[in-house]
């Protein structure tokens, strides 16, 4: 079964700066797809395009067989409800608990909302918090006020707001962007066994292409608002990423710590 | 040769210079008007002088009723204060561009919040008079429409400034409005409330003291009495206890916000 179907989307703004030119794709259950590219290849419009925070001017979305549309706001809700999604920047609301950011990951489930907040959270919803916690490995936190922990602590605390949907598809946008080389390394690998262990479909976003050949099955890399190629990652080579990113690209490609480290250390295993 | 600097004084638009003499003339007749000679000013002093002599010792003979309207001014405050508060956090949301994408009903919300600011609170104050009758009743109106209009502008204000991300993280969720509110909004935008809603109530009893000079209850219908009949000893008792309010309220209010904000 097709998890994502993205059909001859095209995202133009102020009706002449095309962001997106025809994209299409499908995307199986299961698998783990890094789209790959520049800044300003398309990466950020697609990703806003797929979660239907952005309407496409021309094309369709399809998550679970669901259409994502921006203007039907229950439908859209609906749809989202079995979809994660991870920020660059984490989205936390700083000024409360790890285990309250974490309780908000159910706002899609109840019906009424203050049922998430901590005082009133149902024991079930609560013990559901604390596993969700306990599989990022930071249970031990869930009293500390979210803005007193570190950027990967924060990405991993996302990741447990995330489960508590129960996704079927996690889409990460630039998960590790912001992040250290060892945090970064922690939060790809926490990603990948989640959605290993769950057959959960993953769909990132990264510019980095060590990273993507270590932890992620497919690419899809965007040139220019265009799908300029898709495939299996052990293709992609120094060929590939001249192509890709230009002379300057392997450079920019790799010119953040992290994924200078991962590198290292998928060469070296 | 260096390029010449720029000019020392730019001549003003012939707008400008029109507003500039308006003021100028409503000041200079303002300073006329008023009156204002040297021997006003000593006699003033003197005058005051007077007072002083007669209000010292302060008269504590009448505490008891004293405290008692001080006390009615006090509640007047908390209750005006924190009906206020209560309904400035939906208004607020109506009046933000984040939590409100209809343009028309933020427009109309902001307007009622600006009548609502700009109307001093002795006017709203005597229109309650004639509304609900003497007392306090009109009193804790008239705050409470003073709080709103406060309260609701700074709320409004400080949720347009909240960091965007997490409210996009639980509408990512699948959660619908309020959950997005409940979820991101109040809990960011909870510490700025609380403050305002401190320096509200610190403002409120403020004003709850004179309100009571038009009727509207608490401890300014006995100090404009005392003051009419020249008991100054008692109007002096009063600003004390009046002064020694505020103080109290000031100090608890900035420990709060030093502490938990």
């Amino acid at each position: 079964m097709n998890a994502i179907e993205v059909n001859q989307i095209r995202k133009v703004y102020n009706q002449r700066d095309v962001a997106l030119n025809g994209i299409s794709f499908t995307i199986k259950t299961g698998e783990s797809i890094v789209i790959l590219g520049h800044n300003g290849s398309g990466k950020s419009t697609l990703f806003r395009t797929l979660t239907g925070f952005e309407e496409p001017t021309e094309g369709s979305v399809k998550l679970l067989g669901r259409g994502v549309d921006a203007g039907k706001r229950n439908h859209l809700r609906e749809t989202r409800k079995k979809v994660g999604m991870v920020f660059q920047a984490f989205g936390l609301v700083d000024n409360v608990s790890v285990f309250q950011n974490v309780l908000f990951g159910a706002l899609g489930q109840v019906k009424f909302a203050p049922a998430t907040y901590s005082l009133f959270a149902s024991d079930a919803l609560r013990e559901r918090a604390m596993e969700c916690l306990d599989r990022v490995g930071l249970a031990h936190l869930s009293e500390r006020r979210a803005d007193r922990l570190s950027g990967g602590q924060k990405q991993r605390i996302a990741i447990a707001r995330m489960l508590m949907q129960d996704p079927e598809i996690i889409l990460a946008d630039e998960p590790i962007a912001s992040l250290d080389p060892k945090a970064g390394r922690e939060v790809m690998e926490l990603l990948k066994g989640i959605a290993e262990e769950r057959n959960i479909t993953l769909l990132m976003i990264l510019h980095q292409l060590p990273i993507a050949k270590k932890y992620a099955d497919r690419f899809i890399a965007l040139k220019n608002g265009e799908v300029f190629a898709d495939g299996d990652v052990t293709v992609i080579d120094e060929n590939f990423e001249t192509a890709l990113f230009g002379n300057a690209g392997p450079e920019e490609a790799s010119s953040d710590e992290t994924s200078q480290h991962i590198e290292q250390e998928a060469k070296s295993s | 040769m260096s390029p010449k600097p720029p000019k020392r004084f730019e001549k003003p638009s012939i707008w400008s210079f029109i507003l500039i003499l308006i003021v100028l003339a409503f000041l200079v007749t303002g300073i006329n008007n008023a009156n204002i000679t040297f021997s006003r000013i000593t006699g003033g002093i003197m005058n005051i002088g007077d007072f002083l002599a007669q209000a010292f010792p302060p008269d504590f003979s009448r505490f008891g009723p004293i405290m008692s309207a001080m006390i009615e001014t006090f509640e007047m405050a908390l209750v005006g204060t924190f009906a206020g508060v209560i309904i400035s956090i939906p208004v607020a949301l109506l009046s933000s561009k984040t939590t409100n994408s209809f343009s028309f009903l933020r427009s109309l919300t902001k307007g009622a919040v600006t009548v609502m600011r700009t109307v001093p609170d002795l006017v709203w104050a005597l229109l309650f008079v004639i509304a609900v009758g003497l007392g306090p009743f009109a009193g804790i109106l008239t705050i409470t429409i003073d709080t709103i209009g406060f309260c609701a502008r700074f709320f409004s204000e400080r949720i347009d400034e909240l960091d965007k991300k997490p409210k996009e993280a639980l509408e990512s969720t699948g959660s619908g409005y309020f959950g997005v509110i409940t979820g991101s909004v109040l809990p960011q935008a909870t510490p700025s409330f609380v403050g305002t809603s401190l320096f509200a109530l610190e403002k409120s009893i403020r004003g709850a003291t004179v309100l009571g000079l038009v009727g509207a209850g608490g401890i300014g219908v006995e100090l404009s009495a005392q003051m009419s009949l020249r008991n100054f000893d008692q109007a002096l008792m009063i600003i004390i206890i009046i002064l020694i309010l505020v103080l109290v309220v000031e100090n608890i209010s900035q420990r709060i916000r030093a502490k938990y904000i």
